[in-house]
């Protein structure tokens, strides 16, 4: 583990990383992202790739190393993402399991549990999703209402959980669900592993407004849970969730994201080139400032990550990443459309329409902005 | 120099958007059934409404203003049917002696020969070439041309239309209709917002208790009221070489305010479902419809450029 991006184990596992990309990537997937696959052919990739990831020994590489993880730390798993997103590599349909639920049992589990579902994670095996959003539970995610009524030696789920993406592949579901008294706000909360094959689970795809389909409805109808499936204490489920929600939560998603944007910024130099008019002026209308906004986000992450690296608190970082990154993305997204360069209108205006999310989930910027204001910079609430 | 609708464009309006709230009381709709988008054109000829930009009986006529006034109601709940392209057509034409009820549009050159036409695929919709010399001409969309569907609202499709031509002043029509009808979705999107901040509840409260979400539901409104300036502006003055940006503007800002209703609801906007990308997409499609009437008129893309480069 390393603190500093410029020492010497970086470059190396960066250059390692990198001869690994290069021979490993999927060459259709490299090409198009996949955009010219089947459906199934795009699973099939994933699921390839979380093999790969796992026999290179890239699937845990911040997981401890008693626990099959390489015990890295955020300096090389920020390589880690940002190189994966340089190569074009594919989404591992493990994602949650890698970033999320293993990090969860790590923390919290059980000998058993970890025992149980920490290899099958690491190797792609088994799946899973994150069951924490409801319609009524958004932005308050405490209010969450599934509710897990204790009968015996097992809980009775019922409820619905909205947003679940990777749900129609999920073997395990790490959900959020209510134990205690609804008035009891952060205390009546358990978090519960689920069989997404049990019965009285139900996965209804959403359509979103690019017309696609990414993430579902998730339907839990008096499903049957051990209690030995409860992670952490009853009613102490919250805790858990936040110890996921913050443990350098944001930092692969701005990686990637730092790869697409720096993509949008070359994409909106050409357009620009294509097509002045639509912004006047004798220069290229200003879309020639993104690739320095685009670097600035490369050099906060990195900022935060070595922070991080030395010891220092994730948290205050992740609010500024996340409102930095989305909100350029959505100007980008913009500015691209508004430059009505005819080849690549369809492009921009997709990416225009999937980008109005990034404001929304992983906490919408409103909530980012309490963040900052409320819990970083100290105002009153 | 007319700076309000007239009291009569104004009556008529609220009119309109009562009869269009009977028609279609969702707001927009585009996965409307055939029979019914047929019905819906029925209820709007049988009202005389695809008449009102044209002259009465004794030569008197809306104000491309008063006109707008109607378009803005009618993009606050539009339905894919050409309303907006048979009022313009109308008013170019003095009717033509066409029936009430026969839909049309009309061909924007965007250069080459070619031209943009919207609603090309409404069933019984005569689309006139607008020649450069003056005359117009019945043209057919061929069988299976590629219709851009992006607007649901507004499909558009690329033909071949050669020396056709769109004069300045129906350019300034195109734009202020387009523009108007931005103005309509985006005051329904600002409506939207409200309510749903007001009944949404978080953390115990209405989300529009939170004052992050009131001012910007208060830009939204800003933005809406400047957008119509723009068009009054629009409507009045014309375009210009260089006015050209304040008609860009004025659909930014009405794209800024569907963009904050769809932030206003949360991951619930982002859904198919709740149906507001129908006005995003309606007011990008229009936008874009603008540009290229404005595009023609400065003289095709290559003049532009130069034009742009030159300056
Ligand atoms: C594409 C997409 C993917 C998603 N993926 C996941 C996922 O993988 N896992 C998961 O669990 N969830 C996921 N979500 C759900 C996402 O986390 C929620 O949509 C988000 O937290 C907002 O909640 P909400 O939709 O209920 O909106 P609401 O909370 O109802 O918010 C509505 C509006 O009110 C504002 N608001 C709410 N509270 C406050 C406040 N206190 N102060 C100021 N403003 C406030 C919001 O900012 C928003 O503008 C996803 C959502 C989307 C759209």
């Amino acid at each position: 583990m390393t603190t500093s991006f410029g020492s010497p184990e970086a470059r190396a596992f960066r250059e390692r990383l990198r001869t690994w990309l290069a021979g490993n990537v999927p060459e259709a997937w490299r090409r198009a992202g996949g955009e010219d696959l089947t459906d199934d052919e795009v699973v099939e990739v994933r699921r390839e790739w979380d093999r790969r990831l796992f026999a290179a020994g890239y699937a845990g590489v911040t997981w401890p190393v008693e626990f099959g993880g390489r015990g890295f730390g955020p300096v090389e798993e920020y390589v880690f993402y940002e190189e994966c997103a340089r190569a074009g590599a594919p989404e591992g349909l493990g994602r949650v399991g890698r970033l999320l639920a293993g990090p969860t049992l790590i923390a919290h589990g059980t000998d058993e549990q970890r025992a149980r579902y920490l290899r099958p994670i690491l190797s792609g095996e088994e799946i899973w999703c994150q069951g924490f959003s409801e319609p009524g539970a958004g932005s308050d995610l405490a209010a969450v209402r599934t509710r897990a009524g204790r009968d015996g030696a097992v809980y009775r789920v019922s409820g619905q959980k909205t947003w679940t993406s990777f749900a129609h592949y999920a073997d395990w579901c790490l959900l959020l669900a209510l134990t205690g008294p609804a008035e009891l706000r952060h205390r009546n909360l358990s978090m519960l592993i689920v069989d997404m094959h049990a019965p009285g689970v139900t996965v209804r795809p959403i359509r979103q407004i690019s017309g696609r389909s990414e993430f579902n409805e998730v339907f839990f109808d008096d499903v049957e849970v051990p209690v030995a499936n409860r992670i952490g204490a009853e009613d102490d489920g919250w805790r858990v969730a936040m110890t996921v929600l913050t443990n350098e939560r944001g930092m692969a998603e701005a990686a990637n994201r730092y790869v697409d944007l720096m993509a949008d910024s070359r994409q909106l130099l050409e357009c620009a080139g294509h097509r002045p008019s639509r912004i006047g002026g004798d220069t290229l209308g200003g879309v020639e400032v993104y690739a320095d906004r685009v670097e600035a986000l490369r050099w906060q992450v990195m900022r935060a990550v070595e922070k991080s690296a030395r010891g220092g608190d994730w948290f205050p970082s992740m609010a500024v990443l996340k409102l930095y990154w989305s909100e350029l993305m959505q100007d980008m997204a913009s500015a691209g459309l508004g430059l009505g360069c005819a080849e690549h209108a369809s492009w921009w205006r997709r990416r225009y329409l999937e980008s109005r999310a990034t404001t929304i989930y992983s906490g919408t910027s409103e909530i980012q902005r309490n963040i900052i204001a409320e819990r970083v910079l100290g105002l009153p609430k | 120099m007319q700076v309000l609708p007239s009291d009569t464009a104004t009556e008529a309006g609220s009119a309109f958007a009562e009869l269009l709230a009977d028609l279609n009381s969702d707001g927009w709709r585009a996965d409307t059934a055939v029979d019914r988008l047929a019905n819906a054109w029925s209820a709007l000829a049988a009202g005389g409404w695809p008449l009102v930009g044209e002259a009465g009986p004794d030569g008197d006529a809306f104000s491309l203003l008063d006109v707008c006034e109607l378009i803005e109601a009618w993009g606050g709940r539009a339905l894919p049917v050409p309303f907006v392209p048979t009022v313009l057509v109308r008013r170019w034409t003095a009717g033509a002696a066409m029936p009430t009820e026969q839909p049309l549009s009309y061909t924007i050159p965007v250069g080459e020969g070619a031209a943009v036409v919207p609603y090309p695929t409404f069933p019984g919709t005569r689309i006139l070439a607008l020649r450069a010399s003056g005359s117009t001409e019945a043209i057919e969309v061929p069988e299976g041309s590629p219709v851009d569907d992006f607007d649901l609202l507004m499909p558009v499709a690329a033909v071949a239309a050669p020396e056709i031509t769109l004069t300045l002043d129906r350019v300034v029509d195109v734009c202020a209709a387009s523009l108007a009808e931005a103005v309509g979705v985006a005051a329904t999107a600002l409506r939207r917002a409200v309510a749903h901040a007001r009944q949404r509840e978080q953390f115990g409260r209405p989300v529009g208790a939170f004052q992050a979400v009131k001012h910007r539901c208060a830009n939204m409104h800003v933005d809406l009221e400047i957008a119509r300036s723009l068009l009054t502006r629009l409507a009045q003055t014309g375009i210009s070489r260089e006015s050209r940006t304040a008609v860009t503007e004025g659909f930014e800002r009405t794209r800024r305010v569907v963009e904050g209703c769809i932030q206003v609801h949360g991951g619930m906007g982002f859904t198919w479902e709740t149906g507001l990308h129908l006005g995003l997409r309606h007011v990008v499609g229009l936008a874009a419809l603008a540009d290229h009437a404005m595009d023609g008129w400065l003289g095709g893309r290559d003049d532009v450029r130069t034009a742009a480069r030159g300056r």
